[in-house]
Order: C-alpha cells, then structure tokens, then sequence
C-alpha cells in the first residue's frame, strides 16, 4: 500500500491539571499525553494499546477535540485541505467532523436514552445542515450496512442488546462517510460471543468503505487481528510503534514484552511462563524519573532511573523508547522467571 | 412439546420466529410506564383528583360561589355553617337551609344563632344571582347554585362583616394556588437555565453563582420573604402586588433546584453521550436543549413539584401577615387573618376552613410530588 498520511499527530500533550482547596489551586498535572507523535497512512488500522490510564483514551479524545489538547498539532489532510485539529476554528471543526468520527467504548451511555435510533444516528448528518428528509433516508441506507434492520430506526436504545447498540453507533459514526474513524475501545464492553461480530463487521466496513481506523484496545490479541501497525503506550508516552509483525515478533521494549507475555494462550496444555509485571502503574501525577518504566522493568540500570531515553528508529520504521533496545535479550527462556511447573510445552 | 398439552394451555405456541418480533414490538413505552406506575399508587391517585378539583374551583369560583368575595349579610355576623336538609316533615323534599334566629346575650353581647324552623329556603340551582365577569371576559349573572332574595346559605357559616365563608374560600383559591404555580414555574426556569449554564460551562460564574445560591438558601426564610415582600411600595394597585409577591417567592425559590440541576449537569456533561454528540458536530444549544434538559426533565419535574407545597404556605404566611396579598384580593392567608384570636377557635372554629384547604392542598401536591418522582425512579419496581 502507498504510505499517504492522513493523520499526523505531532508532539501531542494533555495535562489536566489538579486542583485543591477553596480557590481551587492547581497543585499539580497529570500528565495524559505527553509528547505522542504518530502517523496513519490512508486505508490501515493503527492500533493504539496500554495498561488503563495510559492515556489511549484521552489521545481519542484530543484526535477528536473532545478535550483540548496542550501543546502539539494534529494534522488530518482531508480531501480537499489539511486541518490543524488542535487549532481549528468551530466552522474548520464542522468539516473535521465530517471526515473523521468516533465510535465509543460503551453503548449503553454513548447513546442518548431518550433518542430513538432513527434522531442518533442522524444527528452528524443535522449537524451538517443536512435536511430531515435526506437524514433519514441516509439512515436507512445505512442500517443494513451496519446489519440492522430498518425497523430498528423506531427504537429506543433501552429496547437493544448490546451489539445491537454498537452497531447504531458505528452506523452514527459512519454515517456523513467519513474516510477516518477513531474506535475507542469499541468492543471491550460487549460480551466476548458478540466481539467477534463486530470485529468482523468492522474489518468488512473498512474493504468496503475504505475506512481508515485509529483502533484503541487493550485486548491485545484483537489488536494483532485487526492492526497494520501498533503504537504502545506506558503512562502518557508511546513507548514502541511499529508494524504488527515488529511488535509482536521483535519487540524491543521491556513493557511490550510484558504486555505480550500477559495475553492468554488458549492451549490447555501451555504452562505459563510468562513474566508477570511486578506493581501498580506508578501515579501519572508523579511519574518517575528518566525511563518512566524503569520502576516496573526487569532489567532497569542506574541510567534508567537517570536520564529520559528518546524514541529511537531501529530501522524499517520501529521506533522504541528505551536506552538499552538493541542489547536486551527479549527471548521468552530469558525474560520468563523461572517457574517450578514443568516444562509441559517442552 | 406435544399437541396434546398445546391444546390444555389455549392456543397453540407460535413459532420462535414471531415470539421474537412480538416480544421487541411490545415493549412499552415510557410515558405508558409512567401512567400505569402513577395509576397504581393510591395517595397519588388522591392528591391528583384534589388537584383538579381544586384547580376546576379556582377557575370557575365566580360560578360555584353563591357570593361574591365581598358580599355582606348584615343580618348574620359570625353565623355558623348551614346545614343543608333534604327531609322536612319526614318527607323528602329538595334541599333547603333554615333561617336563623339571633338572640344576643345581654352580659356578653355575643350573638348566637340558632335555626328558626319558621323560614325555609329551598336551594335553587343556577340561579340569577349578583353578576360577575368570569376570567373577565364573560359577564354572566347565572351562578351554580343559590337561595330566593332575602334568605342567605352559608355553607361554612360567616365572617366578621357577614361574608360567606365558603364562597371567600373558593374564590381564595384562585390566589393561592396561582400564585405558587407561577412562582414555581419562574423559579424552574430560572433554575433549570442557571443551573445548567452554571454547570455547563463551569469556571469563574460557576463559582459565582454556587456561593450565591449558598448565601441565598442560609438566611431564613421567612424573614427574606418579609423583608422583600417589604420593599414592594404600599402604593402598589392589588394586582401588582399579586405580582410582585410571586416574583419574591420565585427568586427565593430557585436556588436550591439550580443546584440539582447543576450537579445533574456536571454528571451528564461528561457521559458519553453528550460526548458522542460533541463528536457528531451538534451545537452548544443542540447539545442543552436536545440532550441535556431532556435528560435532567424528570428531576426536574419532581423538584418542582415538591416546591409547590412550600410556596402555598409561603404565600400564605405573607398574606396572613399582612404583606403579601392585601384587599379587595383574597388568599387563604388573607382568610386566615379573620381567625387569629383564641376566641375563634372555641366561638367560630369555621373560620378556620381556609387552613384546612390549605393543608388538604398542601398533603396533594406532596402526595403528587412523590408519586411522580417514585414513577420515575428507574430503580424502583415496577408495580
């Protein structure tokens, strides 16, 4: 596929700051996002994965200019212009819109319960000051798309099942056909027999439509389904980007290892012995010093703890945060604890 | 599952096919789980059909009264209610009022009255009576009901001057019970709009208006109400005070449901719906009016009503202690000013009848207020 950007989040910050007291003092930031920067080519999936209170979520929002970023620019070049999200004006926001949307983690609250599905699933198009008429024939086109009958379009949310709901708000944010869509963890809160379904329904939409996805998880091994590349986040910074087959076969940071090691195999006979990441994620209001990881990593050294490691290219495009990438030894004999089980894998 | 056994239960099962559309099409809709859970609660059923009697007296006083407010009978000062008979004789006969004979006590000058068999006054229905101008459009003379010139029907026996007890208490109605209405709808809007504003946007003017709402609900309140009941100018016509009065209720009252609202708005701002509608490109406005105040309507609705009751006894505090409603107009707090002696209540304990209205409106509208905000609880059973 030719590399054409169509997102190019650049040195991308948020802090919210903490207040206190009766003035409301700001005491402190949690720092969200700090200092993200990525690309997404036209027609691929970028998976953006992490712990909770990594910052995923709260990058989704800034993409989308739910809440207002801090420092950086987030370039979308739409089909006839380049929008600046972090400093578009409310009109420039209104054609953002039209080209990129959002589909939310829960359906049970990302849907108004007191709109019938026909009124949420129009509402971008109202928004766009398309007319009432044209709106809700555009919905009907749209329900069988998303695999929803037209009687659907009385409904109230409260009347369907989860994957029902998710498919009225993947057919809300798919509706003014937006060449970029930003999925907020959108099958986490759905029962596993229906994840499938809308996993597969998505990678269909994506063909069809030629949609691009910023696909934010923490299940990882939905991510490796669906991705082309993988940003890693630990506490508000990326730590590893890189294609799917980079991450998952040569990762270089300790934390994606970690993370990797924790999916489930299903294989009765597998015997884990996977290395289980020792704490908590520190407060990302106090993070630690130099390598935000180094209170948690395995193979910390005095430097770690010292002095910040930058986002380095190990070639093709592998971007890894952390000093010691190309020595460590990430094998699975020398990263796993050694466990009393027997080798049954063996 | 046999036939046979299909047969014993009534109709044979449908196919799965149709439970399923049938099951997803009958579901019911909100407004009907409202009415049925409304239906079901007894004390709200009681409380409603108060209201609408009450609500149908005031707007149609002038016809029910046989008086008007300020009619008087010289004849009868302080008389006991009439009773109303149907049998004289031992004979059933159309319902009638006595008479009264007066005898006055030579030590005490009390008048007492008792019923003179001698004079009979058959009740006429719609009779031509003194002529009013109902909702002061319609001139008509024809009222509900009524005795022959020269007899008098005090239902709930007279005042002080010889007014009608009952047809003062009617029209007092009108007074009491706009009063708090208008008053409570001012406040709401106020409120609602405040509060979410307040909430909304947040900031500096949230910060402003919490602590003022804080100031407002820590003075007392009677002595607020007098106080800005107090700066209405003496000179105002009756009709402007009426006003003035409901627009004090109202700027006392909003503060406390413009914090509901506030919280209310501080907690759906940041659901995910109100997020999704941001993502969508909807506007500010589009976003208030079509998700938030929707959202917030049930709270508000509950909030309201249960001000009502604190309004009325508001209202009629003000009146009774003579700032709030003064003359020709009349209130249950006006009535009340009648019956403020000990000697009322051991002489002329009818006196006392607007109290009781306004403690029987009073228990409606919390019997309403409460009935609505169990009906629309989401957690509670449905019954």
């Amino acid at each position: 596929m030719p590399d054409t950007p169509i997102l190019q989040v650049e040195n991308l910050s948020k802090f919210f700051p903490v207040q206190r007291g009766l003035f409301r003092r700001t005491v402190g930031h949690v720092k969200a996002v700090n200092d993200v920067t990525f690309t997404v080519n036209k027609g691929e999936c970028v998976g953006l994965v992490g712990e909770s209170g990594c910052g995923k979520t709260t990058v989704a929002r800034c993409l989308l200019r739910l809440v207002e970023p801090d420092q950086g620019r987030i370039l979308l070049h739409g089909e006839q212009q380049t929008f600046d999200i972090a400093s578009a004006s409310r009109k420039e926001m209104l054609d953002v819109r039209r080209q990129m949307q959002i589909i939310f983690q829960d359906p049970f609250s990302s849907l108004d319960p007191r709109w019938r599905v026909t009124d949420v699933i129009a509402e971008p198009l109202i928004a766009q000051k398309i007319g009432r008429a044209e709106a809700s024939r555009r919905v009907l086109d749209i329900l069988p798309t998303v695999g929803l009958g037209a009687h659907f379009a009385d409904r109230f949310p409260h009347e369907l099942s989860g994957g029902e709901r998710q498919r009225v708000s993947i057919a809300r944010a798919l509706v003014v056909s937006p060449p970029l869509v930003v999925a907020d963890e959108p099958v986490s809160a759905l029962d596993v027999s229906v994840r499938s379904q809308i996993i597969n329904l998505l990678l269909d939409l994506q063909s069809q439509m030629n949609l691009t996805y910023v696909f934010i998880a923490h299940d990882l091994s939905i991510v490796k389904h669906i991705s082309h590349r993988i940003a890693v986040m630990y506490l508000g910074r990326l730590v590893e980007f890189g294609t799917t087959q980079q991450v998952f076969e040569e990762c270089k940071h300790p934390y994606t290892k970690a993370l990797l090691a924790s999916v489930l195999i299903p294989d009765p006979t597998h015997r884990e012995q996977s290395y289980v990441l020792e704490g908590e994620v520190p407060s990302p209001l106090n993070p630690p010093s130099g390598c935000h990881f180094s209170t948690r990593c395995p193979f910390a050294q005095e430097q770690c703890s010292a002095e910040e490691p930058d986002l380095r290219d190990m070639g093709n495009g592998h971007l890894v945060r952390c000093h010691f990438a190309e020595d460590l030894d990430l094998s699975e004999g020398v990263f796993a604890l050694p466990l009393a089980t027997p080798s049954a894998s063996a | 599952m046999s036939a046979s056994t299909d047969q014993i239960h009534g109709a044979p099962r449908p196919p799965a096919a149709d439970i399923d559309v049938a099951s997803t099409e009958d579901v019911a809709s909100r407004g009907r789980i409202l009415r049925a859970r409304i239906m079901a609660n007894r004390l709200g059923i009681i409380g409603i059909v108060w209201l609408v009697l009450m609500v149908t007296v005031a707007l149609f006083a002038d016809f029910i009264a046989p008086y008007s407010v300020d009619h008087v009978h010289n004849e009868a000062l302080r008389a006991p209610p009439q009773l109303v008979h149907i049998f004289r004789d031992g004979r059933l006969t159309r319902p009638f009022v006595y008479g009264f004979k007066s005898e006055r006590d030579a030590r005490t000058f009390l008048t007492t009255y008792t019923e003179d068999p001698e004079l009979v006054y058959p009740i006429h229905f719609f009779v031509n009576a003194e002529p009013y101008k109902l909702w002061g459009l319609v001139s008509s003379n024809r009222r509900l009901f009524g005795v022959e010139e020269g007899g008098m029907v005090a239902l709930f026996g007279t005042g002080r001057l010889g007014r009608d007890v009952f047809s003062r208490v009617l029209t007092a109605t009108r007074i009491s019970l706009s009063v708090p209405i208008i008053g409570m709808l001012i406040s709401v809007i106020l409120g609602s709009a405040i509060g979410v504003a307040s909430g909304y946007w947040g900031g500096v003017a949230d910060i402003l208006i919490q602590r003022l709402t804080e100031v407002l609900m820590s003075f007392p309140r009677i002595p607020l109400w007098m106080a800005l009941a107090a700066t209405l100018p003496p000179e105002l016509s009756s009709l402007h005070r009426y006003l003035g009065v409901t627009i004090v209720l109202a700027l006392i009252g909003w503060a406390g449901l413009c914090r509901q609202i506030r919280g209310k708005t501080l907690a759906l701002k940041e659901s995910d719906f109100i997020m999704a509608g941001r993502a969508a490109g909807s506007s500010t406005p589009t976003i208030l009016f079509r998700h938030l105040i929707p959202n917030c309507f049930s709270h508000i609705v509950v909030v309201a009503t249960l001000s009502v009751p604190g309004l009325i006894l508001a209202e009629s505090s003000l009146s009774f202690l003579g700032i709030g409603i003064t003359p020709p107009l009349v209130s249950w707090g006006t009535l009340l000013k009648d019956a403020q002696s000990v000697q009322v209540l051991t002489k002329h304990p009818w006196l006392l009848a607007p109290g009781v209205f306004m403690v029987l409106t009073v228990l409606a509208v919390n019997f309403l207020g409460d009935a609505l905000r169990d009906a629309l609880d989401p957690y509670s059973e449905i019954r």
